[in-house]
């Protein structure tokens, strides 16, 4: 921070000196041009009025203005002018030259521009532009850049002082909130000044980031206490069959202990299968395996593989899909979903069960709709997770992944999984975006 | 044609054995090697009616065994065995000239009815057939018309899809996972009685009383037409 500053200091030097220097050089440049005009004048008035009327000019000049002149004759005797004598350093070669001389009515030497020449006749002239004015008004340039300098290296060691403090002060909190999070304490998130500077940006994408990550740590604990939960109890039922009928000598007995453990690993297979494949879609594995399919023919496949079921079960399902809805996609991924949706109708629902295919702005909206309760609000995000069977759900067979599965399979497609209710309907909606407009070679 | 020599590539020694025994005990002949080399020496002489490869090998990997196999023209039906089980797997072993693809564990009756049904296809000659028999059961390809001895049975089409399709492996194991890719062509595993239902209501239309029963229900298998 200090050589940030340092470095600022410098460079801020280097400028006003420059800026001085200029001014200075500009300074020096308007003297030498005033002066050049002023002989030129003088110069101008001898063609014009003749020796008389320089003498006049020169008279007058001298008397009412800061410039000197002086005239002299071919041996160097003063003629007219307000200086004494002729100056040594001044060479009548029509070169400027800023000399110290003295007035005949100044009090001191000061400097003046000048400009000497021989005339006709061999009378030389001198003329000189005082530079009093423009040397006192360098003099201030510099004093105000050195004041500047003097005041301004204060003010600006206190702004860095109170710069670095206010960062710190933010930062610290970044390092508080993001440390605790390391290690493990997850609450906390970083304070939003609701300034919309690039800390409250950067706090925004460090806050999000957090929320995702502890959504993910709780879920996969919820995961893995459920998933422990689950299969304990299956493998926990086979160990417990398989010492039953270890000493047993009854042929019986093992076939029926044999049966029961084949039902349990088949169910654990089915939830570590279901497990698997809700990784893999929600990784977005299986995108590169996408073929064109089209929505209405899976669910018509569906509604006719399902239809006799929910006959069996005096339900009706109905298909209202008039549309053709191509889409790139997995079909066995997105029939398994379609079909874990009507089953989920099936078994938890009630009444007809009504498969709805509509064209949105985006893409497509499948509905799943019956005529039962459905699942309440404060439910859904429930409903959603991995084993986030609802109460009532659990004395029903099912592994609490059905939805898991559909919504992680509604991803890897780009979709989202909605629910939507009224008195006597609800609904779960997937939408899915349709594929991009192929742009031609 | 050696219909009933199968050629069993697989490196787990329990699993082998498993099926080994289970298709010698089916009539078999099983030559059994544990890696993909050997596996592509043994299958190059075209003399086995299927092959089960494991998609999973040391030496040679089964995949690469079965481009090879390809490469050289030995068109032998093979079944891949495979620990992978998604979807897009499946897809990439029957795209990469599989002719059907079981995740394990499987059930040792759907490896089975699967191989069979494998293998009868290898050797049905490709004519078209116009008319197909199963007992007094027959199917007028054409007419798509039924019939049980003289009577006449009115199926709705999916009912005469599935008909259709167990005819074609009739006397054969099918199970429900093979009932649902042959009617429907979807590959996963439904959770519930779907296929039980589609079938009894066809027994209902096939069997009436007083018939002799062609559909059969195996048990932890899946079903058979005719004996």
């Amino acid at each position: 921070m200090l050589l940030v500053l340092a470095l600022e200091m410098l460079v801020a030097g280097a400028i006003g000196l420059a800026t001085v220097q200029l001014a200075r050089s500009e300074i020096l440049k308007a003297n030498e041009h005033t002066a050049e005009t002023l002989l030129e004048d003088t110069l101008a008035v001898a063609r014009t009025e003749g020796p008389e009327g320089l003498r006049e000019f020169l008279t007058l000049r001298g008397a009412e203005t800061d410039d000197v002149f002086l005239l002299t004759d071919g041996s160097g005797r003063s003629l007219v002018g307000s200086l004494e004598s002729w100056p040594k350093a001044a060479k009548p070669d029509g070169v400027y030259r800023p000399l110290f001389l003295k007035a005949t009515n100044g009090k001191a030497s000061v400097e003046f521009g000048t400009y000497a020449t021989r005339l006709s006749g061999g009378q030389q002239l001198l003329v000189g532009h005082s530079l009093t004015r423009s040397n006192q008004a360098m003099d201030a340039l510099l004093d105000a850049f050195l004041l500047a300098a003097l005041l301004g290296l204060p003010l600006a060691l206190v702004a860095a002082w109170l710069v670095v403090q206010l960062v710190d002060a933010r930062l610290r909190n970044f390092e508080d909130v993001l440390g605790n999070f390391g290690v493990g304490e997850m609450d906390d998130r970083i304070a939003d000044h609701g300034t919309d500077d690039s800390f409250d940006r950067l706090a925004k994408i460090e806050n999000v980031m957090m929320d995702r990550m502890s959504g993910l740590i709780a879920e996969l604990r919820l995961v893995t206490d459920s998933l422990a939960h689950d299969l304990r109890s299956p493998l926990t039922r086979i160990q417990a069959q398989l010492a039953t009928v270890a000493e047993s000598e009854d042929v019986e007995d093992h076939k029926t202990a044999n049966e029961a453990v084949a039902n349990d690993l088949e169910h654990l297979l089915f939830v570590l299968n279901q497990m698997l494949q809700i990784g893999r879609a929600e990784g977005g594995v299986g995108r590169e395996a996408f073929v064109p399919v089209d929505l209405q023919e899976i669910l018509a496949d569906l509604a006719e593989i399902y239809g006799p079921v929910a006959e069996d079960a005096e339900r009706d399902i109905t298909l209202d899909a008039a549309i053709a809805a191509p889409l790139q996609g997995q079909p066995d991924l997105l029939a398994r979903a379609f079909a874990n949706l009507i089953e989920n109708a099936l078994h938890h629902g009630a009444g007809n069960i009504r498969l709805r295919l509509t064209e949105t702005a985006t893409g497509y909206a499948i509905q799943f709709a019956d005529e039962g309760a459905g699942i309440a609000p404060e439910d859904e995000a429930a409903a959603l997770r991995r084993f986030g069977r609802l109460d009532p759900a659990r004395r029903t067979p099912g592994s609490g992944l059905g939805l898991a599965l559909v919504n992680a399979i509604a991803h890897l497609h780009d979709g989202q999984l909605q629910f939507e209710r009224d008195e006597n309907s609800f609904a779960v909606v997937m939408t899915l975006p349709k594929p991009a407009p192929r742009t031609k070679a | 044609m050696p219909d009933n020599k199968i050629l069993v590539v697989e490196d787990d020694k329990t699993t082998a054995d498993f099926i080994v025994r289970g298709l010698s005990e089916e009539g078999f002949t099983v030559d059994h090697v544990s890696d993909g080399r050997d596996g592509l020496f043994h299958a190059t002489d075209g003399s086995y009616g299927a092959i089960v490869l494991d998609r999973m090998l040391p030496g040679m990997d089964g995949m690469a065994m079965l481009a090879a196999l390809r490469a050289a023209d030995v068109k032998t039906p093979v079944l891949i065995l495979s620990a992978l089980g998604s979807a897009e797997d499946r897809v990439a072993g029957l795209t990469k000239g599989s002719d059907d693809y079981l995740v394990k564990p499987f059930v040792f009756a759907e490896l089975l009815a699967r191989l069979k049904l494998l293998i009868r296809r290898g050797s049905q000659d490709s004519a078209e057939e116009t008319r197909l028999t199963c007992g007094d059961l027959s199917i007028e390809l054409l007419k798509r018309e039924v019939r049980r001895g003289d009577r006449l049975i009115e199926l709705q089409p999916r009912e005469y899809r599935l008909l259709e399709f167990m005819m074609r492996q009739a006397g054969q194991v099918i199970t429900r996972t093979m009932l649902l890719e042959g009617v429907w062509d979807y590959h996963f595993d439904p959770g519930t009685n779907v296929i039980d239902v589609h079938i009894s209501r066809l027994r209902k239309k096939i069997d009436s009383d007083g018939e002799e029963p062609l559909i059969h229900t195996v048990r932890g298998a899946g079903y058979r037409l005719g004996d």
